[in-house]
């Protein structure tokens, strides 16, 4: 007895450290599994051994199992992939079964051998049902298509994740399986879980009959008040097969002849409407702790600052971090409690959350900017959040510690970036708010109008600034095209400049006398549209009567041309010195201005 | 008759007097409250004088110091941006303007603005009114004259200068008018800021209509549309909804 407990201790050793060894140094996986869960009578299934990573084809010898027969195996086959420079292999044996006897099948552990090793493989079951009377879910009388919404539970906590999945069965061809709108659930948080356009079709025995099943829609509910609630019915339009009503093969009564090949199908549109849900909610237990926010499921919290020493006026991260799974959409991150002489600015939000084994699974984190403004040790108190456990049924608070800091005096310390704000935003917190200002200010009047007197007088005098402007112009241009219009309108101009130049002649100048003369005799011609070149005094005379200027003026005018001409022509004659020519020239011309 | 008119005008110039006296007094008042920390009974003297209709940069700005003093951060910021309003440039008014905005939980990243488009926007912003007023003025006299020497003048080479001179200016001339009748018609309040700690802004102008997103206290928006309660607002992300008017403060 001894030897024998000797003998079987080390080759239990032997084989412990074999099996250990092999773990070690080669990375094989070894897996056995059926391609159905559930089979009729007579009807065929496959069992299967999948080998990874091994360049070895497994032997393996399967028992005699109740219930079932072999039909066909074993099936050998290898697979290589090259990625990546990197060689993987696959092999596989399989055996195809036929089951005989309704019931529970048990594929027992199996021992595998690859090369010298040996592995075992898992347990597997499988269910054999006959053709009629077991009812394992109710399907609705002689429908071919229905819609299920299954319930991961029934009855759950506020804030407690349930998922529904809605669940297809049919036994006709389903051409789309889109379903646009969730169904209404007045009294839930819900959430579509995302899952691939086309969903996997599994073949499932339903009272004795085989459908394909399809999950069109898996959402997480999460309850937000007590109560018995309603998740309402997922009411959707599939398209799907339907037989022909022209059947052109009645006389051959053969499931062959039925196959929808001979038969002739057709695609119709069908409204489908699952199930209503009906689901008791229970309220959490009382009493409540105090800073209860709602959260439920299982939380980690993590609190601390970037550093803890600082200097006056720089600007620190206190971070808040909850980890865990529950209903985090729903739930706000514990905000600190800071005391007297620090400034705590907006934080920085992020979240990475996901949906993990159906219920949301990640972090929520929120980063402070802290300004401390005066020195000292700082105690910040701890920072606590409290969630109702599922597991235990219990309220759970959990605390960060109280969270220390030194804030040091000194002078022109640098900044520190954190993310989230940018380096002047940084900057600015290390300042503060500025004094009131206390010189008397100058006081308006509230809401007054732009468009005051003044602004709209300067405008109304530019625009006729500007008028003025075009009209002068427009005048100037209608002058430079008429030349005798011209000539009237620059008569006293040229007189003057006329009058002007012999007052710069000297006295015995003999062109005196002519440029007087031309003043006036010019004067008269510009202003009575004559050529004053070809007329001699007497004519003067009758065109100035002609344009009924007075007879004193004619006469003086004769007068003075006269005597103009004498001096010229007989100096001496006339006893006028030239600035007396010229004074009495300008008498005249003022004379003639009045009256012309 | 003479008499009476005498002595309606005399009482008038002493209310006009007393009016004066009690504005000044009150802001003396508000800032001596002010200093010694008696920041509640500092803002009830402030808004004593807005309610006279009388405006300064100087009241805003020391009313929003009150209320950022008080953590009102959404007033605080208002009475900034009014201030502003009135003094663009006041580097007191900005600082305090940007660091009342650290304390807001609502945070926008916006992408960068192109150079030229953010120093435009700048510009703009950094005239006050009166300023605009008086530059347009100035510009409207200066292209007046320059398009009247320009017609009547003979001679070439102050013609030749003239040209691109007065077309600048006509340029310029028409931004500032631009600006000026924007900022006129913008008088009548057409930016929102949060006063309260946080509101829903809803999809339609209901008390029962869905809750598009929640925004909290000082994040400021502008104003689209309005009913008799409600107003439509435009954050700076450019989300748009219906807000309650007892929410939100105007500037």
């Amino acid at each position: 007895m001894r030897k024998t407990g000797k003998v079987m201790g080390t080759r239990r050793l032997f084989f412990y450290l074999f099996l250990g060894m092999s773990s070690a140094v080669f990375a094989q996986t070894i897996s056995a599994s059926l391609d159905a869960k559930q089979v009729l009578v007579q009807e065929s299934f496959t069992w299967k051994l999948e080998v990874e990573g091994s360049d070895d084809m497994p032997s393996v010898r399967l028992p005699e199992i109740d219930k079932i027969a072999l039909l066909s195996g074993p099936m050998q086959s290898s697979n290589y992939t090259f990625v990546n420079g990197k060689t993987s292999s696959k092999k596989s044996i399989s055996y195809t079964f036929v089951a005989m006897e309704a019931g529970e099948v048990v594929f027992p552990a199996v021992d595998v051998f690859l090369g010298k090793k040996r592995y075992k493989t898992q347990e597997l079951k499988l269910e054999v049902v006959a053709t009629r009377g077991v009812n394992t879910r109710q399907a609705p009388a002689n429908e071919s298509v229905y819609l299920r919404a299954i319930p991961s539970k029934t009855s759950v906590y506020v804030g407690e994740p349930l998922t529904v999945r809605y669940k297809l069965f049919t036994k006709v061809g389903v051409y789309n399986y889109q379903v646009e709108k969730l169904p209404d659930a007045v009294g839930f948080w819900a959430e579509e879980i995302p899952q691939a356009a086309q969903p996997r079709l599994v073949s499932e025995v339903i009272d004795g009959e085989r459908y394909n099943t399809a999950v069109l829609k898996t959402v997480l509910y999460y309850p937000t008040k007590s109560g018995e609630l309603i998740i309402d019915p997922l009411n959707t339009e599939l398209e799907i097969e339907v037989k022909s009503s022209q059947r052109t093969n009645r006389r051959f009564n053969d499931p062959f002849f039925n196959d929808p090949f001979f038969t002739g199908t057709r695609k119709a549109t069908k409204n489908f409407l699952s199930n209503p849900q009906k689901i008791s909610v229970a309220s959490l237990p009382e009493p409540r702790p105090r800073n209860y926010g709602g959260a439920v499921g299982n939380f980690q919290l993590r609190a601390g600052l970037d550093t803890n020493a600082v200097f006056v006026n720089d600007a620190v991260g206190l971070s808040i971090t909850l980890s865990g799974s529950g209903n985090f959409k729903s739930l706000q991150l514990p905000e600190p409690k800071l005391p007297e002489g620090i400034d705590i600015f907006k934080p920085e939000r992020t979240e990475n959350i996901s949906i993990q084994g159906m219920k949301h699974t990640g972090s929520k984190k929120s980063t402070y900017l802290l300004v401390p403004r005066v020195p000292g040790d700082i105690l910040i108190d701890p920072v606590e959040f409290t969630y109702f456990d599922l597991k235990s049924k219990k309220y759970v608070t959990r605390s960060s510690g109280p969270i220390k800091m030194s804030v040091y005096d000194a002078e022109g310390s640098q900044p520190v970036v954190t993310s989230g704000y940018s380096r002047e935003e940084v900057e600015l917190m290390q300042e503060d708010i500025r004094y009131i200002k206390s010189a008397t200010s100058r006081f308006t009047q509230a809401q007054s109008s732009p468009f005051s007197g003044r602004f709209w007088f300067l405008h109304i005098l530019g625009f006729i600034a500007l008028g003025a402007a075009f009209a002068y112009e427009i005048r100037s241009r209608r002058l430079q095209g008429n030349v005798d219009l011209r000539r009237k309108a620059n008569a006293i101009k040229q007189a003057r400049k006329q009058l002007k130049k012999a007052q710069k002649l000297s006295e015995d100048s003999e062109e005196l006398r002519a440029l007087l003369h031309q003043c006036i005799t010019g004067f008269i011609g510009a202003r009575l549209n004559v050529s004053e070149n070809a007329l001699d005094t007497s004519e003067f005379t009758h065109i100035l009567s002609q344009h009924h200027v007075p007879a004193e003026i004619i006469q003086e005018n004769k007068t003075f041309l006269e005597d103009l001409a004498m001096d010229r022509f007989a100096p001496g004659a006339v006893k006028r010195s030239a600035s007396e020519w010229i004074s009495a020239t300008q008498n005249h011309f003022q004379q003639l201005r009045r009256v012309l | 008759m003479r008499t009476s008119l005498k002595s309606v005008l005399i009482s008038l110039l002493m209310l006009s007097t007393v009016f004066a006296v009690d504005v000044e007094g009150l802001m003396a008042q508000g800032n001596s409250f002010y200093e010694k920390g008696d920041f509640k009974s500092a803002i009830s003297s402030y808004e004593k004088i807005l309610k006279t209709d009388m405006v300064s940069t100087a009241l805003h700005y020391n009313l929003g110091c009150a209320y950022f003093s008080q953590k009102e951060y959404g007033k605080a910021i208002l009475q900034f941006e009014k201030a502003r309003q009135l003094s663009p440039r006041d580097p007191d008014v900005l600082h305090n303007l940007e660091y009342s905005k650290l304390f807001l939980k609502d945070r926008f990243d916006l992408p960068e603005p192109m150079v030229f488009v953010a120093w435009f926007k700048e510009l703009r912003q950094s005239l006050s009114l009166a300023e605009l007023k008086f530059l347009e003025e100035i510009l409207f006299s200066l292209l007046i004259m320059g398009v009247i020497i320009y017609r009547l003048s003979s001679i070439n080479s102050l013609r030749r200068v003239l040209l691109p001179a007065t077309m600048i200016t006509g340029i310029l001339f028409l931004f500032m008018g631009g600006w000026l009748i924007e900022r006129a018609v913008s008088m009548d309040e057409k930016h929102a800021i949060l006063l309260v700690d946080e509101a829903a802004v809803r999809s339609a102008p209901i008390p029962g209509a869905s809750t598009l997103f929640v925004i909290h206290e000082g994040t400021s928006a502008e104003i689209l549309d309005a009913t008799e309660s409600w107003y439509e607002i435009r954050l700076e992300d450019g989300k748009t909804g219906w807000i309650i008017h007892e929410a939100v403060g105007l500037y």
